[in-house]
């Protein structure tokens, strides 16, 4: 990583539109479409708790430990994407869920910057240790066409306003090649093999999670690497019949790419001399 | 970092405290607590001469790879006192060409002969896979129904233990997969018309395909299933297939469909379970047609699988509660089966999960009945999809074609092979006994007796030994079908009641609404025609009395709408009442 001149967007106010506002928006109709079009399993009353939850959790934890009020922003959008992501009647498992992906992104950090997403990180361990009571949501985005096309549509907008193409356009290249070698090799269907990247719930995943900003490398090539590294791990779930592989995949990757990725990183800037919020590096 | 400390350690809490609250799962595979019951079943299935054994179905080669689904239905178990000797006797379908249903003739000492008859050996063209006993022409003996994959068959039963085939006569021709039959008098001419819930389309032929794209197109909201068929009796021994012309031939991927007068106007409504799509209630307009009602809160409009639809007025208020089996698996899906019952605004609301009835595995028929005669309504539920040999479950598969788009679903060719992969089963079936109050239900199916984990689809409810005490038979796919007795120890007390309507009621008294009246409750029960997937039950309108020795008022309210009452009625009794034709009809 050479030290150039080159602009990297390393805040939120670096941008000239905060995505942040465009992922809300765009949550927000999804949610409408869940609540109303798709007849989600979860009410309205289970979004509430999981917004309120990160949003309250956000700010009791911004007021302890960093001394501040926090705009909720970024909690907002978790809640928003945990409502749409876990898949329960119940209350308690979207309120677990945003305590949960608020109170690790306060937790785990590494070297100043975050390592988990913090919806994967509550999606994995909710649908892991209570399979029972929740689960994520595939099926409730329907089969049909409409539903993919504004997802996709929605989706490009965002990634390319925070400068995540890469990561998208990486995942879905390598899905389609992995999917097409899970043919030739495991006896799958093409078209089931490769089927997910058409699919509602895939295609959330690739816009919406994978290319959260504060969780993905900043550099071109660290972005691709990055998706690689979820879609070969994703490859190798699905060959080894694991549920949910996507969501693990992206859970596995932050502590094998992220924690590396972000030592690497460090010592970079140690060596050249950044403190840590002077550098261009400060989100990895 | 103190704070983070204190973080983890909340964090790490909370995780624990949820994994030690996992003792069970949606199949009920794990712990349970034991009940005192004051009841248990016996496995009476080798002594009772009932050797049943339900054989699937092949269709064409070009789906093979999804054969195990395809093949997945056609167990069914209908009861009738075919003979009318008094006691039930059993039917069972198969579903492999060639094979034979079973008709079992009760022999009064709880056991069975079967019984050589031309309704048996039909499995020719067509395969069995649900039947329905009625009496279409109204002449005191049961007729038979005969649902298939391919042609149905209509049967009149002679009187004198033999059958016709009257299908041809009767106009009850059309192809068709059906999935269920029902008897309903949808506009109350005293003639039993006849709804039948199709699964697949007619127009494709499954032992010689042209097309792949057979399937649903959808997981959620998919509607291009086989149409429902409602054959209209004429009165004169034919029948007309009217569904469009009334607004219920469902496209919807039906499983099961049941009949009750769910607004209390008289006329029969229909509810249809229906896999893959949204449910369909259809509100009869006084005999003219029926309305699909829907309500805000999904009713009607529910994105289960529907699997079967029974009913019963739990809570002793006159109203009934909808139960509809869907399909449940840890970390698939977990949709639970609904329980839907009416509010003051005459909004149903679903409670299933508050009364403990939502988690039963795979469901599939389901059926309400007092178990113990204790006045209360418990409830049965089979289960398991398909149990296969290998260690790798079919759901991964399912779970990742639900993730891409309907026309990949909807073509065969696109599905992983499922082999002999296993698809929720082996499940344990549940008997959840209702403690009354409205609290919670309770299963007790280990500790009941009832212990077998074959691929069930469907139940029966029938006192085999007229002993007052109500019995089970299960029809399982691919599997023997198994045959449980009833021994009840405690000294509650009990009614069965046999109906015989007159003119213009339907002799079957099918629709009659039966309100029985005890000191400390009211509990309406309406004779049904056939409700419950995979079964059909025993006619008699059967209720415990807990300790009241008499009933205070036996009410039935006639199809007709004659209203006949009987005050002070000792229990423990089989009584026959037969409508009043001099009372006036309202």
């Amino acid at each position: 990583m050479s030290k150039s001149n080159k602009s990297y967007i390393t805040s939120w106010s670096d941008y000239k539109l905060d995505p942040r506002f465009l992922i809300i928006l765009f949550l927000g109709l999804f949610i409408i479409s869940g609540q109303t079009y798709l007849n989600f399993e979860q009410g309205l009353e289970n979004v509430i708790v999981a917004i309120a939850t990160t949003v309250i959790t956000e700010m009791i934890l911004g007021r302890i430990i960093l001394k501040k009020w926090v705009k909720p922003i970024s909690a907002l959008i978790t809640g928003m994407g945990l409502s749409l992501l876990i898949s329960s009647t119940l209350l308690w498992p979207y309120f677990l869920a945003g305590f949960l992906s608020i109170g690790m992104k306060y937790t785990f950090k590494y070297k100043g910057g975050h390592i988990f997403n913090p919806n994967n990180l509550a999606v994995v361990l909710i649908i892991t240790f209570f399979p029972l009571f929740a689960t994520i949501t595939p099926k409730q985005w329907s089969n049909g066409y409409i539903m993919m096309s504004i997802i996709i549509a929605l989706g490009l907008i965002v990634v390319v306003f925070a400068k995540r193409a890469e990561v998208a356009i990486t995942f879905i290249l390598f899905f389609l090649i992995i999917g097409y070698f899970r043919h030739l090799f495991f006896d799958i269907p093409l078209l089931a093999a490769i089927g997910p990247i058409m699919g509602a719930s895939t295609q959330l995943f690739i816009f919406f999670m994978i290319t959260d900003p504060k969780t993905t490398p900043v550099t071109r090539t660290g972005k691709i690497l990055f998706a690689l590294t979820i879609t070969i791990i994703d490859g190798i779930l699905r060959v080894n019949r694991i549920p949910h592989a996507p969501f693990y995949a992206l859970f596995l990757t932050s502590i094998i790419f992220m924690i590396p990725y972000r030592y690497f990183v460090s010592k970079l800037n140690q060596k050249e001399g950044e403190n840590y919020e002077g550098s261009k590096y400060k989100w990895i | 970092m103190k704070n983070h400390k204190i973080l983890f350690l909340i964090v790490g809490l909370l995780i624990s405290v949820g994994c030690t609250a996992i003792n069970t799962d949606t199949a009920g595979q794990s712990k349970k607590q034991k009940h005192d019951i004051t009841f248990n079943y016996t496995d009476i299935t080798a002594e009772s001469n009932v050797d049943f054994n339900h054989l699937k179905p092949t269709f064409d080669p070009k789906v093979d790879n999804i054969m195990p689904w395809l093949a997945s239905t056609g167990a069914s178990v209908a009861v009738a006192d075919y003979d009318n000797d008094g006691y039930y006797d059993l039917y069972f379908t198969n579903s492999k060409k060639g094979s034979e249903n079973g008709l079992y003739r009760n022999k009064g000492d709880g056991t069975f002969e079967k019984v050589d008859s031309i309704t048996t050996d039909i499995n020719h063209d067509s395969v069995s896979t649900t039947a329905l006993f009625f009496d279409y022409n109204n002449d005191g003996y049961p007729d038979l129904f005969v649902g298939s994959w391919g042609y149905s068959k209509l049967f009149k039963n002679n009187g004198d233990g033999t059958f016709t085939d009257v299908t041809e006569e009767a106009n009850t021709t059309k192809f068709g997969y059906a999935a269920k039959a029902i008897a309903l008098d949808y506009n109350k001419d005293g003639h039993l018309d006849l709804y039948v819930a199709n699964y697949f389309r007619s127009e494709n032929n499954l032992w010689d395909l042209e097309t792949t794209k057979i399937m649903h197109d959808d997981f959620e909201t998919a509607v291009n299933g086989g149409k429902n068929y409602l054959y209209r009796n004429n009165g004169d021994g034919t029948f007309t297939e009217v569904a469009g012309d009334l607004g219920v031939d469902d496209t919807g991927w039906t499983l099961s469909t049941g009949s009750v007068d769910l607004n209390h106007d008289g006329y029969p409504d229909i509810y249809n379970a229906n896999d893959f799509g949204p449910d369909s209630l259809y509100i009869n307009q006084n005999g003219e047609g029926f309305k699909r009602v829907t309500q805000p809160n999904n009713f009607g409009n529910d994105t289960h699988k529907g699997m079967n639809v029974d009913f019963a007025d739990i809570f002793h208020k006159g109203e009934y509660g909808i139960y509809v089996s869907n399909v449940s698996k840890d970390s698939y899906i977990i949709e639970g089966n609904d329980f839907w019952y009416p509010n003051e605004n005459g909004e149903y609301e679903e409670i299933a999960d508050k009364l403990k009835i939502n988690y039963a595995g795979f469901s599939w028929g389901a059926k309400f009945f007092d178990v113990n005669n204790s006045g209360e309504f418990s409830l049965a539920v089979t289960n398991g999809f398909i149990t296969g040999e290998s260690d790798d479950d079919y759901w991964f598969d399912l779970g990742t074609l639900v993730t891409t788009p309907g026309n990949v679903v909807e073509d065969t060719k696109n599905w992983p092979t499922i082999g002999d992969k296993d698809l929720s089963g082996n499940e344990n079936k549940f008997l959840f006994l209702n403690p009354g109050n409205g609290k919670e239900f309770i299963d007790v199916a280990e500790e009941a007796g009832i212990n077998f984990t074959s691929d069930g689809r469907g139940i029966s409810v029938v006192d085999i030994d007229n002993s007052g005490e109500l019995d089970l038979v299960f029809a399982n796919q691919n599997a023997p079908a198994k045959v449980y007795k009833n021994n009840i120890s405690n000294d509650n007390n009990w009614i069965t009641i046999e109906l015989e309507g007159s003119p213009p009621s339907n002799r079957d008294a099918i629709g009659a609404k039966v309100t029985i009246i005890t000191e400390d409750k009211e509990t309406l029960i309406e004779r049904d025609g056939g409700n419950g997937f995979g079964g059909q039950s025993d006619p008699r309108i059967h209720f415990g009395t807990d300790s009241n020795e008499v009933i205070k008022e036996i009410k039935i309210v006639w199809p007709s709408g004659r209203v006949q009452s009987l005050e002070n009625v000792e229990t423990n009794q089989f009584l026959s009442i037969k409508e009043d034709a001099s009372i006036p009809m309202k």
